[in-house]
Order: C-alpha cells, then structure tokens, then sequence
C-alpha cells in the first residue's frame, strides 16, 4: 500500500508559501482589472468575481496541495472539499469544476491518481457541480487540486468586508488540522486525526445553505492562514477589531496536547512571523498561539452575523449536521490592532 | 562536531514533524537516558524543545553554526555540565507509582460507603509520606476532578505537591463536565495508555 504523505514534506495547507514573502511578490505585480471586477486579491477575499450582469456574477477560484492523508480516495476528497469552499465562502454556488495534476509517473501507473481523482468525483458530484476538464504534469512530489468557477447574485456576494461592530462569529468546523497531519504522520492520536480527516472530507455546501438564510455581514473560509490570519483580513477589510475567546473555540481531540509535544507545522511559525497585527493575552497558556496559528485544510466558514440571529443560526446549522458549529468571537470597534485573543 | 550527552539522534535535514517523532521513539525506549537532539532549523528545534518539555525533560539549547543541540535530561537524572537550574524536580516525596482511577468510588459492593471511602482515601493521600507521581482519571473517576466535586480540596493540594493530575478527555466529554474541570489537566488515552505501560502503576 502507497503511503502518499511519505512523498511529501509537508502536506495540505501547510505547504502554503508564507504570506510574508507572497505579498512581497504581489506588491510588484502589475494590477489587471476593470469594472466589472467585484473582488480580487486586493481585499484579500477567497475567491475572484466577476459581474456578468445586474443578477449573475461569476465565482472563481483554485486550491491545490500535497498530499495530507494517505488513502488517494479521500486525499482527492479533501483536496475537492477544500477548493469548492471559496466558493460556499463567497455566497455561491460551484457550477463547474477542472482538475489540476501533477504525479509522479510510478504512482499514476499504480492506479494512484485514479483514486484520487474519482474521491473528487464524488464530492463535486455531492456538490451539484460537473467535472469539464483538467490539466495534468509530471512532477516529483504528487500535487492535485482543482479551480472551481460558481455563480452568485452580485448583491449577495460574501466579503471580507461587511462585519460590523456588534456581530457574532461563528465558526462552523473544529481547529486543528494542521497538528492532527503532523500527528498522522507520526502515527500518534488516531482519535483527534479520525476527526480531523472526516472534517476535512465535509464540504463546507451544508453551513453556507443554511447561512444563506441569515444576514451574513461577512464570512471567509479558514485555511492555510490560520484562524488569526484570516481573521485579521477580515477585521482589515470591515475596519474593526475582532475578538477571539480561545477556550470557545471547537478543538478536534489531542489537538492540545499535540501542539504540547511539538507537532507543530512549519507554516505555524510562518504565519505567527507574517501575522503581527494581533494580540494574544498573556493569561493564555502558550498553546493557543500554536492552535490560533495552526494552518487550516478544507476549514470551516467563519461567518459574522447580526448577535440578534446568532443563537438561531448556530441551532440551524447544528441541525443541518454542523454539529461542532460554535460562536467564537466578536466584533468591536478598531483598538490599535486588528485581532485580539483573550480566554 | 562538539560534545554531546546521551543517546544522539542527528535529524539535521529532516522537517518536522520528523524531529520529534524521532526524539519520541528514543525516549519511548530509553525514558531514563539523556538524550541529545540535533537539529538544523528553527522550527524543529522549537518543536523537538516542546517535546522534551511536555515530558518533563529538563532541556538545554547549543547552537553550533546553523546546527541546534537540544540535550534532554529526565527529572530524575544529573549530568556533568548540565544546568541544575532548568531541571523539574519534582518534590522530595513523590514517589514513582502511577495511580489510575477508574471509577469515583472505592472497592466494590455499596458505592455510597465507597464515596464516603474515596473522600477519606484523599485526605490520607494529601497526609502520606510518599505521594504517587501521577494520578489519571477515567470513566466515572473522572468526576472527581470538577469543580463542584467534594475531592477537589485534596487533589488540589496533592497537585500543588507535585503530583501529576490528568483526567481523560473523552470521559470528560461523556458526562458532560470537560468545561467544569478544577484540578489538573486533561489528557487522553494514549498519554494514559504510554504511562500504564511503562510504570509502576495501581489501579482502584
């Protein structure tokens, strides 16, 4: 049997270039844009949109990583999961869906890439959207992902922009993927590692239906920046301070005591080095800094909503089947610095 | 090359988690040996430091050029050369059993005279010469360690004396009370299952 993390030095999200040195590049790139754009890059949200017309706009965006689990089926899962959830996080809904490849030859002879790709099938397909296309290249270390293209009203497109004071976050998955593929690797903590797979194999479709029910002022979906980073985007974006309640925050099992032992991904400190605009409280045992840093793969939607219909959505969204859906944080006017964790 | 201490694990070009899993399966094997870890980034030697400390390894740092050398000292060990000050010692009166409590009564037969048995086992715990070095609770044991329970003035004082106190999350998580924890910290079954195996352990 293949153990595909065995190709990989670090896996899903984790292998993310550090937001520190991307932005550099960014910052020396000639802009490209016209009218019609209602998101880029500039606002830092998840997914680019285009305005077709008054009530159509297209959803854009691709994700692609190395392997974060060994079973080829559920790594094209995960990898399905995690690109379709740009989309869900900007309001919309995936209408169609491309491969995007690159495999060592021996794995694709072993009928590895097969699996792969057909463990996306199924999840595209549970998604409503269709398979078009792909593009695939040889390549050392197994890569897959896919660019997903969805369609949303152009006046409900969600931002990162938008949360106002006085709002709830919700979170709808549990933190703590990064940690739990260290410990894969290890063979350590199948509890929190069983977990954190099946969570990362969940299409993020079942939080946003039932959100799109709500006054979403706001929402991103928690990935390779972490909690704080993606946070920080957004309370840049709305102009204010958003508050983490660290012990609020759902946890897969052993994620603590993983983070205690030192399975503690390189992009964790990447993003702790890049992501400066925050405040952690010095009652926090150090731990949390490593669990509010831990880069996401196929992370839940972090949505801010009116505190009048909080308590209405996290019961609809526990439900739908989002069971491990909690309030951890909110929103308050800008104090000097764009995040705050306390206990 | 400089001086090194103990069993070495060279992990120089190797990314983490790979560090600490290496230094884990040493220690897992050796747990009285001093062991020496090296390293080649930062991450891996902030990493393989967490480790040591999570076990209660007294761990010292020595760069040489870009290579680190984490040298790791079990509590109860001394090295020539070795800082004494970043040592955990633990009390002069803890022993080395591990407690493990597996229901929140003691002995068989009426569990009401078994409450009133475990509130009186506590308390002569708290006066005892030699205290355990770990206590973990599961099951129902684990319900002692919470906020409102009749216990927690004991285990307290048991764990101001240094002794290890751990409840089993999942068991918390089953009757509902992980938030309500007042003594100790939370582990799992696998930390519990590591500690049964390789020590002098008493079950009730």
């Amino acid at each position: 049997m293949v153990r595909l993390t065995d190709f990989v030095t670090s896996g899903g999200c984790a292998c993310k270039i550090g937001p520190h040195i991307l932005q550099r590049v960014l910052d020396s790139v000639m802009p490209v844009t016209n009218d019609n754009v209602l998101a880029d890059m500039t606002g830092a949200d998840d997914a680019g949109i285009y305005k077709i017309n008054d009530t159509t706009a297209l959803v854009q965006t691709l994700d692609f990583f190395t392997p974060i689990v060994d079973d080829p089926n559920l790594f094209g899962k995960i990898a399905a999961c995690n690109a379709l959830s740009d989309v869900y996080a900007m309001g919309g809904t995936p209408l169609t869906a491309m491969n995007i490849v690159g495999f060592p030859v021996p794995l694709v002879e072993q009928g590895v890439l097969t699996d792969v790709l057909n463990g996306a099938a199924s999840i595209v397909r549970e998604a409503g959207a269709a398979i078009v296309g792909g593009h695939s290249i040889e390549n050392k270390e197994p890569i897959y992902g896919m660019s997903v293209t969805g369609s949303v009203h152009p006046d409900r497109v969600w931002k990162n922009k938008g949360a106002q004071e006085g709002d709830v976050l919700i979170l709808t998955k549990p933190i703590g993927t990064g940690i739990m593929s260290n410990a894969l690797k290890g063979h350590l903590f199948s509890n929190g590692v069983a977990q954190a797979v099946t969570s990362m194999s969940r299409l993020n479709k079942y939080a946003a239906d039932v959100a799109r029910n709500y006054t979403i002022h706001a929402c991103t979906d928690i990935t390779g920046f972490s909690l704080v980073g993606h946070s920080v985007e957004m309370a840049i974006a709305s102009n204010l301070t958003i508050h983490i309640y660290a012990e609020s925050l759902p946890l897969f099992d052993d994620v603590v005591e993983g983070a205690q032992m030192g399975l503690v991904p390189a992009a964790t400190y990447g993003n702790r080095k890049a992501i400066t605009d925050v405040a952690m409280s010095d009652a926090l045992d150090p731990v949390w800094s490593d669990i509010v840093f831990d880069p996401q793969t196929s992370g839940g939607l972090l949505l801010a909503i009116p505190i009048g219909e909080s308590d209405r959505l996290l019961s609809d969204l526990h439900r739908a089947g989002v069971e491990r859906a909690a309030i951890v944080g909110i929103c308050e006017s800008f104090s000097g610095l764009s995040v705050r964790v306390t206990k | 090359m400089r001086d090194t201490k103990g069993i070495i694990i060279d992990v120089r070009g190797s990314l983490c988690p790979k560090p600490v899993i290496e230094t884990k399966k040493v220690t897992d094997t050796n747990p009285s040996e001093v062991v020496t870890t090296i390293v080649d980034n930062e991450v891996s030697r902030d990493n393989v430091e967490k480790f040591g400390k999570s076990r209660g390894y007294g761990v010292t740092i020595e760069q040489d050029g870009k290579d680190f050398y984490l040298t790791m000292v079990p509590n109860q060990v001394s090295v020539d050369g070795f800082d004494a000050e970043n040592l955990q010692i633990p009390g002069a009166n803890i022993g080395n059993r591990v407690m493990l409590m597996t229901k929140d009564y003691l002995g068989e037969g009426s569990e009401e005279l078994g409450r009133n048995l475990m509130k009186t086992f506590w308390t002569c715990m708290v006066e005892a010469d030699v205290k355990p070095s770990k206590i973990y609770f599961i099951n129902s044991a684990v319900k002692m360690v919470t906020n409102d329970s009749v216990h927690l003035d004991s285990l307290k004082q048991l764990a101001e004396f240094g002794v290890e106190i751990a409840a089993c999350g999942i068991c918390l998580d089953y009757y509902n009370v992980k938030d309500q924890v007042g003594v100790g910290s939370i582990t799992n079954l696998y930390a519990i299952t590591d500690s049964i195996v390789g020590e002098n352990l008493v079950k009730l």
